[in-house]
C-alpha cells in the first residue's frame, strides 16, 4: 500500500509541476487544471490514504480547484448510497436550506447537503449562490437551496471533523511548500557576501521551520492512517499552530520580498492563515480533544 | 509561466507496532501498577536522570527488560528495538527509578556490541542485562562542552595499556557507576581535530579516579567531576579501533537523542494535570504537540531498526521534544502549581528546577538547529 501511495504523490507532483504554475493559482479556479486532473482520475473512488496523498501534493502547489472537497462530497454520498455526480463537488453543513462558507461552491456541479445526521444532495443549478471568499481568495459561499432525499450519514466523520482532517492534509502540504521555499530562498539570497542560510539566526529559523513541518506532517498522516476524532483533534491542532508559526518564520526569512503579490510565498501563507480558521481553530479543536483525553491519555497515545 | 519545484518532504516513515507489543505493554503496566501500590517508587520528573534506584533495575533486569535487543549470548533477549520502545515509554510514563540503568542500557551496551570485543561484551553486557551493572558518559570537559572534539585528556600509551590524564564534567551517576566510557586524545592533534581520539573504559572503582559531585541547583548530587591522574587502562579496554572514537561517539548520537526520554521527562506532570485541573484546552494543546512527537520519534526507532542512521531526524525530534517538556512545566504554573498549597507542585518543582538540564544535555538546542539547519542547506 505504501507503495501506491508514493507511485499516487509521485504522479500528482508531475501533474501539477506542469499545469499548475503561478499564473495558473493567481489565476483561481481553472476548468482547465480541473478537466486535467479529474482526466488523470487520481481520486475516483479512492479511499483516505490514497486520496490524502494527492490531496496534500495539490495543496504544495496551492492548486485553485475543489480536490479535496470532490473527493469528500464523494465519499458522503457514496456512503450514504447516494449516486455520485461527475465534476467538481462540495460539501456544506444546511441548517433551515441554508449554508455558509461552502468551498467552492459556485463552480460545483452538486453540493452534499448535511443536514443533521443525514446527507443529501443539492442540484446547484436550482440553488441560490452568494458569493463569498476566505483570506487567499477561495470561494467560500453562501448557499440557500431545496434539499432533495435525505439519507442517514454512512460516513466515518461528519462534515465538520471530515473538513478539518482534509484541511490538516492540505495545511500539511502548504507547510512543507514553505519550507521548501524558505530554505530554497537562504541558500540563493546573498546579504553581506554570503548566503542567508550562513548566518547563524536565520539557520535557526530554518530548523524551528523544519520542526514545525514535520510534526504537523506526523500528526497528518497519523489522523489519516486512523480518523477517529481525538486523532483528527490532534492533527487540526498541531496543523493550525504550526501554519501560524510557519508563516511568520517564512515571511522572516523571506525579507520584503515573499510579502509581495508577485512572489509566489503569499499563495501558501495566506492559505494556511485561512484553513487554520476553518472547521475549528486551534482553540475549539484543543478543548475537543481535551476533553476526549481526560482519564485515557497514556492509553490513547499508546493506542 | 513559473512551474513550482516537487517538494522532497523530510523522511519520517512510522513503523507498525511489533507483534506482541499489546500483551508486553499490559505486562510492564501491571508491574508497575503493582509497584506503585506497594510502594516500590514514587512516581517523579526526569526520573530517568535523577532517580537512580539499583534495587528497582534490578527487578526490571528479573522481568527481561534490559538489554532487550542484545543477543542471548550476552544476558540479551533478542528482542526488537521497537519491543524495547514500548518498554522504556511505560517505564518514563510512569516516572519510575530508571536512572541507574539507563545509560548502559540505551548506550553502552549498543556501544560494545557495535564496537566493542568479545572479551568486553562478556565482561559487562550480562550485568547490565541483570541491571547490576552501570555506566557512565565522560565525554564533557571543563573546557569542552558543545565542542566535544576539543577534549583534553590524555590517554599516553604506556606498557600493556594506557595511562589517562584528565577531567571529565557533568557525569552523572559517576558516584554509583561502575565504569566511565571515556573520549580521550590517544594520538597527537594532527590537522583534522577529530582523528587521534579513542573510547576507553574507565573503571570508576581503580586507582587514579577522584569523582567530586557537583550539585545541582537544588542541592541534589547528580553531576559529577571525575578526575583522572595517571589512571591506567588496560590495552584491552579500548572500544573499537584506537583513533576513531569521534565516528564511534556520532553515531551513539541517534540513539542518544531520539528517545522518549525527549519529550517525557514531565509527563508525570502532565497527567496530573490533565487528572487534578479539567482545564481542556491548555490539555487539548500540550496533547497534539506531545502525540506529533511520539509518531516522529517512533519512525527514528524505527529507521534504526533497519540499520539507518537518522542523525538529523534524532536532533530534530529532540530539539522540539525539549522544548515541549518545559511548556508542560509552564502550563502547570498557569494552573496555580507554583503555590507550594497545589496539590501539583512537587511535580512542579522537579519539572521546573530540572528544566534548564533538558535543553542542554545531549547536545545542546543550538547545536541540534545547526545540524538540522545544515541538513537544509
Amino acid at each position: 500500500m505504501r507503495d501506491v501511495r508514493e507511485l499516487l504523490a509521485a504522479t500528482a507532483n508531475e501533474l501539477f509541476s506542469r499545469h499548475c504554475t503561478t499564473e495558473v493559482i493567481s489565476a483561481g479556479y481553472s476548468e482547465k487544471l480541473w478537466a486535467t486532473v479529474d482526466g488523470a482520475g487520481l481520486i475516483d473512488g479512492a479511499e483516505l490514504p490514497e486520496a490524502a496523498e494527492v490531496i496534500r501534493v495539490a495543496a504544495q502547489y496551492a492548486a485553485p480547484i475543489p480536490l479535496a472537497e470532490t473527493w469528500l462530497a464523494g465519499r458522503f454520498l457514496a456512503d450514504a448510497g447516494h449516486p455520485v455526480p461527475t465534476g467538481p463537488l462540495t460539501v456544506g453543513r444546511f441548517d433551515g436550506g441554508r449554508a455558509t462558507g461552502v468551498p467552492h461552491a459556485r463552480v460545483a456541479r452538486g453540493i452534499v447537503a448535511m443536514v443533521g445526521t443525514e446527507v443529501g444532495l443539492v442540484d446547484p443549478a436550482t440553488a441560490r449562490i452568494i458569493p463569498g471568499q476566505n483570506l487567499a481568495g477561495e470561494p467560500r459561499d453562501e448557499v440557500v437551496a431545496v434539499i432533495g432525499e435525505l439519507r442517514p450519514c454512512g460516513s466515518p466523520f461528519w462534515v465538520e471533523d471530515g473538513y478539518a482532517l482534509i484541511r490538516s492534509i492540505q495545511m500539511a502540504g502548504a507547510l512543507e511548500r514553505v519550507l521548501q521555499l524558505s530554505v530554497s530562498h537562504a541558500r540563493e539570497r546573498e546579504q553581506f557576501g554570503q548566503p542567508l542560510n550562513r548566518f547563524q539566526a536565520v539557520a535557526h529559523q530554518l530548523a524551528e521551520l523544519a520542526g514545525e513541518v514535520a510534526t504537523a506532517r506526523a500528526a497528518a498522516d497519523a489522523a489519516v492512517a486512523d480518523s477517529d476524532t481525538w486523532r483528527i483533534a490532534a492533527a487540526k491542532v498541531r496543523c493550525g499552530e504550526a501554519a501560524g508559526r510557519a508563516a511568520t518564520i517564512a515571511h522572516q526569512v523571506h525579507g520584503a520580498i515573499g510579502f509581495t503579490e508577485e512572489h509566489v510565498l503569499h499563495h501558501f501563507t495566506l492559505r494556511l492563515w485561512s484553513w487554520r480558521d476553518e472547521f475549528g481553530t486551534e482553540s475549539e479543536w484543543a478543548s475537543v480533544l481535551g476533553g476526549l483525553v481526560q482519564d485515557t491519555l497514556w492509553e490513547k497515545l499508546t493506542g | 509561466m513559473a512551474s513550482l519545484p516537487p517538494v522532497v518532504p523530510l523522511r519520517f516513515q512510522v513503523p507498525d507496532p511489533p507483534e506482541g507489543a499489546e500483551d508486553l505493554r499490559a505486562a510492564v503496566r501491571g508491574f508497575l501498577a503493582e509497584e506503585i501500590a506497594a510502594g516500590g517508587f514514587t512516581p517523579r520528573c526526569d526520573a530517568w536522570l535523577n532517580a537512580p534506584d539499583p534495587a528497582f533495575s534490578r527487578r526490571i533486569g528479573e522481568r527481561g527488560w534490559l538489554g532487550m535487543t542484545w543477543p542471548a549470548r550476552y544476558g540479551g533477549h533478542e528482542r526488537s528495538a521497537l519491543e524495547r520502545y514500548v518498554v522504556i515509554e511505560e517505564l518514563l510514563a510512569a516516572g519510575a527509578p530508571v536512572a541507574a540503568h539507563w545509560v548502559a542500557d540505551r548506550q553502552t551496551g549498543p556501544l560494545l556490541l557495535r564496537y566493542g570485543t568479545e572479551e568486553q561484551r562478556m565482561r559487562y553486557l550480562p550485568g547490565m542485562a541483570k541491571g547490576e551493572i552501570y555506566f557512565a558518559i565522560g565525554m564533557s570537559e571543563p573546557d569542552s562542552g558543545s565542542d566535544l572534539a576539543s577534549v583534553r585528556t590524555l590517554a599516553r600509551p604506556v606498557e600493556g595499556g594506557w595511562q589517562v590524564s584528565g577531567s571529565k564534567v557533568w557525569t552523572s551517576g559517576a558516584h554509583f557507576c561502575d565504569a566511565m566510557i571515556t573520549l580521550a586524545r590517544t594520538e597527537p592533534r594532527g590537522d583534522d581535530r577529530h582523528l587521534g581520539l579513542s573510547q576507553l573504559i574507565v573503571d570508576l572503582r581503580g586507582p587514579g579516579v577522584e569523582i567530586r559531585p557537583i550539585r545541582l541547583l537544588t542541592g541534589e548530587h547528580h553531576f559529577n567531576e571525575v578526575v583522572l591522574r595517571d589512571c591506567f587502562v588496560p590495552g584491552d579496554m579500548v572500544v573499537g579501533e584506537p583513533g576513531g572514537g569521534w565516528r564511534q561517539v556520532t553515531s551513539e548520537l541517534a540513539y542518544e537523542r531520539s528517545g522518549p526520554e525527549r519529550f517525557l521527562s514531565t509527563f508525570p506532570l502532565l497527567e496530573a494535570l490533565v487528572t487534578e485541573r479539567r482545564e481542556s484546552e491548555v490539555i487539548g494543546r500540550l496533547v497534539s504537540r506531545l502525540w506529533a512527537l511520539r509518531r516522529l520519534s517512533l519512525a527514528v526507532a524505527g529507521a534504526l531498526q533497519v540499520g539507518e542512521e537518522p542523525a538529523v531526524e534524532a536532533a530534530l525530534v529532540k530539539e522540539r521534544g525539549t522544548l515541549f517538556e518545559r511548556e508542560v512545566t509552564e502550563a502547570a504554573r498557569s494552573f496555580g502549581a507554583g503555590d507550594p498549597a497545589s496539590p501539583l507542585h512537587e511535580l512542579y518543582r522537579q519539572a521546573l528546577l530540572d528544566g534548564p538540564g533538558f535543553t542542554l544535555r545531549g547536545g545542546t538546542n543550538e547545536i541540534l538547529r545547526t545540524v538540522v539547519a545544515r541538513a537544509l542547506r
